[in-house]
């Protein structure tokens, strides 16, 4: 249904733009690229003529194949380059780091579990490698047919969580995996890529509707329904059980639906209600009650296993001190902080480089964000502008919260840190997000000044 | 959108800077908190033990010192069924002497990894145990532990010196003074332990190595510690001390104790066993065992058996303090060798009649004789002549007001006057050894002054602390603190003191070949309700023309007719001083007196002709007596190398013809042995002699003066029968000293 109606939205839009195109300066737009015609990018001024001063801006990358008028008459330019080169700085570094912490911190585990002290590096390393691949090669994709793919791969997900439901393994109370023999996988990490895309899509259709006056129009269009999509996808998750999944899911929701310009008055509605819920489900159940007693007071409830898993998570961290232990040296790896190469892993590093190291975790995902948002700032049009930060933000927000349920700042719940936490699937749909977010940024809009 | 994109990012960096303080909270402030969680938790810290070092005598004997044994432990959790209880139980019971239920009942605690069955068993044992374990597989079942005991070779020598360990460190003596030095510092050995408590990759392995105990050499001589503990005992029961005996040996020129005891050594490996009097007194006392009085009384006990009377006890040194009047009153030159003084029997102080031991008086002689008189009215004149004030300077100066700073736990300080109620009658009092009370050791230190030619010392028993190669780490010895007395009048104080045991009330500290300066002492108890009760003490040192050693014996309370320190103490003073300066290889030097009344010692006369022999005895002045026909000598009584008094001695010599082919025969006559103890000495003699008998006399000289020594023991029981001619030593003692 979607794509239909996408379709011939598109065709309209493309078909006028390949007319408006004869005054690209290069005219190396292929016949494809035609078909994928950017969106008209709206504009308050004239547009003048291309000059040379576009190039600064990509300065070194001489190699820029070629710039094209977003629109005739307007003052946006469409700029193909290579990819943002300081992000792939920041993700190499990120997944180099994240490795070595995974091998020093399953070092033990691996050891007792698997009797093989490279179980679970030689795994990531294996991962992160077709992970790479994977990034580079969706890199090259011009993200217009990522846009045109987004339908569906929004429904296959959706189909995924669905099926998850019916045909899940369970672990303990919560149905989140689907196992294909070869490889599991959760289809909830799918789908942090498909909402992200999917709302990045559907503002790309409605811009006029959204940047409308009229309030409950530009409510209806802005805020609405991109709510009731995230609503679909959070409820889904939220019949797994997988708390951590919904509240990440929801977050990215917000945020992309923020950016593209949701209504404030609804966000604090929104807010309000949502505090007020929170509110009354800890005051009226016992459960929620208890879980925020544990998470106030960890050390009077030890015994249990995923207190112990936040107590003992806290004294690694703690032990590290200023520069901690040193590389390799974790004391509480070895079984105190159990799987300590998945959701902990920040324990580790915060144990074995001290203060210093876990702050620089922070740091480096701080510019990861901010090179994000850097690229989603010059991306070409709103599905680049919003998929980007979608992306970037399901990466920081999964960063902080991981961080902040290792250091006891919120209650626990599964979240894993990206780059760091082992996890075959989940890196490998990290990679993917990564490659779009690459392929973004080799596309950016110039502006005359 | 570009604004929003803004806050968006604003946002990140708000819970990113949230989320740094957070880590600051946790990585720096509770740092330390975490920290010591971590390692409580999961570091497993092995404690090595440093060894405790050896406490050694001069000549390196081991006095204390670490053995190897073994704590049997078995793990109950481990033992499957009752049959094996059954079996471990028995047969542990039967190797290690513990009763079979009391094991038995450890391997019914099924939970328990480490029940302890017996600590300290020896190797002997251990390997018993061993067999047991590898004969039936018992390897999880039954442990063996490598411990340490601490062992005391000497068992019962100075015992109250060297003191004991207990299981948190010295209880008293060295053990307990020189605790942390021997101790050392433990080291650790730090093994991670995972979380199921399996030993985490050795990378993580910590070894601190031990610092190993300093090893004590001391001053203490075991030998002579030997000879002072057997004439302690021999007082200690001759003369019914009823508050114990103590006595020191001490070196004059450093100050180092070569050895002390306080009478009753007990067993050091068993301390807690009450010996002798302690015991004796538990069990007079009739209370029921193990109640609360009984138990109590028994501490009580424990504590005063442990209890180093030479340090701790103080006492009214009574006539051995007249040494320091004498040397300040010399120093002072308040009076001199030759000073005339009189005795009246009492001196008037102050509007108080103060009285001489001789209610007689001592006329009015020489301070010499005076002094070896032990007269009291002579001390006080010369205090008097001294002055308050400069008799406290040197009270103090002799280091009466303070302690001596000895190496041992608990000295007790003396009981002194103040400098504001020092006045003429306290200063009487105090020139004769009254009226303030002193330890043994503070008192022994004082005589060193005048010994060593008047240097203060400090005592000492640890000659220095050596580490575990053998480097010296400290050294015991303290300088000399000043000199307060001339070496002058220490010699001539010397000499005086020698004439008092050659001809004065100490006569009983005579030793044969060696110049004894001596000073007997008997003190009231003032402090005690029975006025009869006394100390006798006696402070000797020797040779008196150069000395070496210096000798404290003080007699707590003697129970029997005579308690003078005279008697009661300076006799086995005698005896400490013959056999230590013979032990310290210091060569005796006879007067001509003592020469001519010497004991004879017998050469080998057989083999010899009669005429040759007729004439060394003859030279010796020696009566002699031929029996049988012939020229040569084939048998003689006394018999070669024995003792015998010149005096009325008689020789047996049995002579034959070494011509004639007959075998040389003779008869001897026999005598009864007859009873001559408690005999005048001179008597004694003459009972001996006209029985046939040779005598060979020992102890004190000038027996045949005054009312006469008496004979306090003889070497062959009564009624035994003696060929004539054989020797009977006598052991002569004065009972007629007084001296207070």
């Amino acid at each position: 249904m979607f794509r239909r109606k996408k379709n011939k939205n598109n065709q309209k839009d493309s078909s006028e733009k390949i007319k408006r195109k004869g005054k690209a300066v290069s005219g190396e737009v292929s016949e494809k690229k035609r078909k994928l015609a950017p969106e008209p990018v709206q504009s308050s001024t004239q547009i003048s003529e291309p000059k040379k001063q576009i190039f600064p801006l990509r300065k070194r990358k001489k190699k820029a194949s070629a710039v094209e008028y977003a629109e005739a008459g307007a003052d946006i330019y469409r700029a193909k380059g290579s990819i943002d080169r300081p992000m792939l700085v920041i993700i190499l570094l990120l997944i180099c780091f994240g490795s070595i912490m995974v091998f020093s911190a399953s070092y033990a585990y691996a050891l007792d579990e698997m009797n093989d002290s490279y179980y679970f590096i030689k795994r990531q390393i294996a991962f992160a490698l077709v992970g790479l691949a994977i990034m580079f090669g969706v890199s090259l994709v011009d993200y217009r047919h990522i846009r045109n793919f987004t339908p569906l791969y929004f429904a296959v997900s959706l189909l995924l969580l669905v099926a998850v439901l019916v045909l899940g393994v369970a672990e303990g109370e919560a149905v989140r995996w689907i196992d294909l023999g070869l490889f599991a996988f959760q289809p909830s990490e799918i789908m942090k890529l498909g909402l992200v895309l999917m709302l990045s899509w559907y503002y790309s259709l409605t811009e006029k509707q959204v940047r409308t006056k009229k309030f409950w129009r530009s409510s209806a269009f802005g805020t609405f329904i991109p709510l009731a999509i995230v609503a679909v996808v959070c409820v889904l998750i939220a019949l797994e059980k997988h708390i951590s999944g919904t509240i990440i899911m929801f977050a990215i929701g917000m945020v992309v639906i923020f950016v593209a310009g949701g209504k404030l008055v609804w966000f604090g509605a929104a807010s309000g209600a949502f505090v007020a819920a929170v509110a009354a489900i800890i005051a009226f159940t016992d459960y929620a009650t208890k879980r925020l007693d544990i998470w106030l007071h960890p050390e009077n409830y030890s015994v249990q296993s995923e207190v112990w898993q936040t107590l003992q998570g806290l004294y690694a961290i703690g032990s590290g001190g200023f520069f901690g232990v040193g590389l390799g040296n974790s004391r509480q790896k070895h079984l105190f902080v159990s799987q300590p190469q998945n959701d902990f892993i920040y324990a580790i590093v915060g144990e074995e480089l001290g203060f210093v190291g876990a702050m620089l975790v922070i740091v480096l995902f701080m510019v990861f964000i901010w090179r994000g948002l850097v690229i989603a700032k010059r991306a070409p049009d709103t599905f680049s502008k919003l998929a980007a930060t979608g992306i970037v933000a399901k990466v920081g927000i999964q960063a902080l919260l991981n961080i902040a349920v290792v250091t006891n700042s919120m209650p626990n719940t599964g979240i894993s840190l990206p780059f760091f936490s082992y996890g075959g699937t989940a890196l490998l749909i990290l990679f993917l997000e990564m490659g779009v977010l690459l392929s973004i940024s080799r596309y950016s809009y110039l502006q005359k000044q | 959108m570009y604004v929003r994109t803004l806050i968006v990012m604003l946002a990140f960096i708000l819970a990113a800077g949230y989320l740094g303080v957070q880590l600051f909270r946790l990585q720096i402030i509770e740092h330390e908190e975490n920290l010591g969680k971590v390692l409580d938790n999961l570091m497993q810290v092995t404690v090595i033990k440093a060894e405790r070092g050896t406490i050694y005598d001069r000549n390196m004997q081991k006095l204390a010192q670490n053995i190897t044994t073994y704590r049997v432990f078995i793990s109950p959790a481990d033992i499957e069924d009752d049959e094996t209880r059954v079996h471990i139980s028995k047969e542990l019971s039967k190797i290690l002497d513990v009763p079979y239920n009391t094991i038995y009942e450890k391997t019914l605690k099924e939970k328990r990894k480490d029940e302890t069955i017996k600590e300290h068993v020896d190797k002997e044992t251990a390997d018993k145990v061993r067999e047991l374990i590898n004969q039936y597989g018992y390897k999880r079942q039954i442990y063996l532990q490598t411990t340490s005991k601490r062992y005391y070779a000497y068992e019962n020598l100075a015992a109250q010196v060297i003191g004991y360990l207990g299981t948190d460190g010295g209880l008293f003596g060295l053990e307990l003074q020189y605790n942390d030095a021997l101790t050392g510092t433990d080291g650790k050995y730090i093994t991670a332990r995972n979380a199921k408590n399996e030993s985490m990759p050795s990378k993580y392995d910590v070894k601190i190595d031990p610092q190993n105990g300093y090893s004590l050499v001391t001053t203490l001589d075991m030998n002579l510690q030997a000879i002072l503990e057997n004439q302690l005992r021999a007082t200690y029961e001759e003369n019914l001390a009823g508050n114990n005996v103590c006595g020191i040996i001490m070196d004059v020129d450093t100050g180092a104790v070569l050895a002390m005891a306080t009478n009753w050594g007990f067993d050091l490996n068993d301390p807690f066993t009450l010996v002798g009097d302690y015991a004796q007194q538990l069990e007079q006392s009739e209370l029921e065992t193990n109640s609360t009085e009984y138990n109590n009384l028994k501490w009580e006990l424990i504590y005063s058996m442990w209890r180093n009377k030479c340090v701790s006890d103080t006492y009214e040194p009574g006539s051995t303090f007249k040494i320091i009047t004498s040397a300040i009153g010399l120093e002072t030159g308040a009076v001199t060798a030759d000073s005339v003084l009189t005795c009246n029997g009492k001196q008037h102080v102050s509007g108080v009649d103060i009285s001489c031991h001789k209610k007689a008086g001592h006329g009015t002689n020489s301070f010499s004789y005076l002094l070896q008189q032990s007269c009291n009215p002579a001390m006080m004149q010369i205090a008097e002549r001294i002055g308050t004030k400069t008799f406290w300077q040197y009270f103090e100066a002799f280091g009466y007001l303070t302690k001596t700073g000895i190496d041992l736990p608990a000295e007790a300080a003396g009981i002194n006057h103040s400098f504001s109620g020092f006045h003429s009658v306290e200063m009487a009092t105090s020139s004769f050894g009254q009226t303030f009370k002193t330890t043994p050791i503070q008192q022994l230190t004082a005589i060193c002054t005048i010994a060593n030619g008047g240097h203060v010392i400090t005592p000492y028993v640890v000659e220095s602390l050596i580490d575990s190669d053998g480097n010296v780490v400290v050294s015991g010895e303290k300088e000399s603190k000043r000199q307060i007395v001339s070496s002058e009048v220490c010699a001539q104080l010397a000499e005086i003191l020698e004439g008092g045991v050659i001809d004065g009330v100490a006569r009983n500290a005579y030793v044969a070949g060696y110049h004894v300066a001596a000073k007997t002492g008997t003190s009231e108890k003032r402090d005690e309700e029975d006025e009869t009760l006394r100390v006798g003490s006696t402070v000797a040192f020797a040779p008196a023309n150069d000395p070496e050693i210096a000798v404290l014996i003080m007699v707590d309370e003697p129970g029997g007719a005579v308690k003078s320190g005279g008697t009661v103490a300076a006799p086995y003073v005698a005896r400490v001083i013959d056999e230590s300066l013979q032990y310290l290889n210091v060569g005796r030097s006879y007067t001509d007196e003592e020469l001519a009344s010497m004991s004879y010692q017998m050469p080998d006369f057989v083999g010899e002709t009669v005429v040759n022999a007729q004439a060394e005895l003859s030279k010796a002045g020696l009566s002699y007596k031929v029996i049988g026909e012939g020229s040569e000598i084939y048998a003689q009584l006394p018999l070669s190398g024995e003792q015998l008094s010149k005096e009325n001695g008689l020789v047996y010599l049995y002579a034959y013809d070494p011509a004639s082919e007959e075998q040389p025969s003779h008869e001897t006559e026999q005598q009864t042995v007859p009873d001559v103890k408690g005999m005048k000495v001179s008597a004694a003699i003459v009972v001996l002699t006209n029985k046939g008998f040779n005598v060979n006399i020992t102890g004190s000289l000038n027996y045949e003066e005054g009312t006469g020594a008496q004979v306090s023991g003889q070497s062959v029981s009564p009624g035994t029968s003696l060929p004539v001619g054989s020797v009977i030593t006598l052991v002569s003692m004065h009972t007629d000293v007084y001296d207070q």
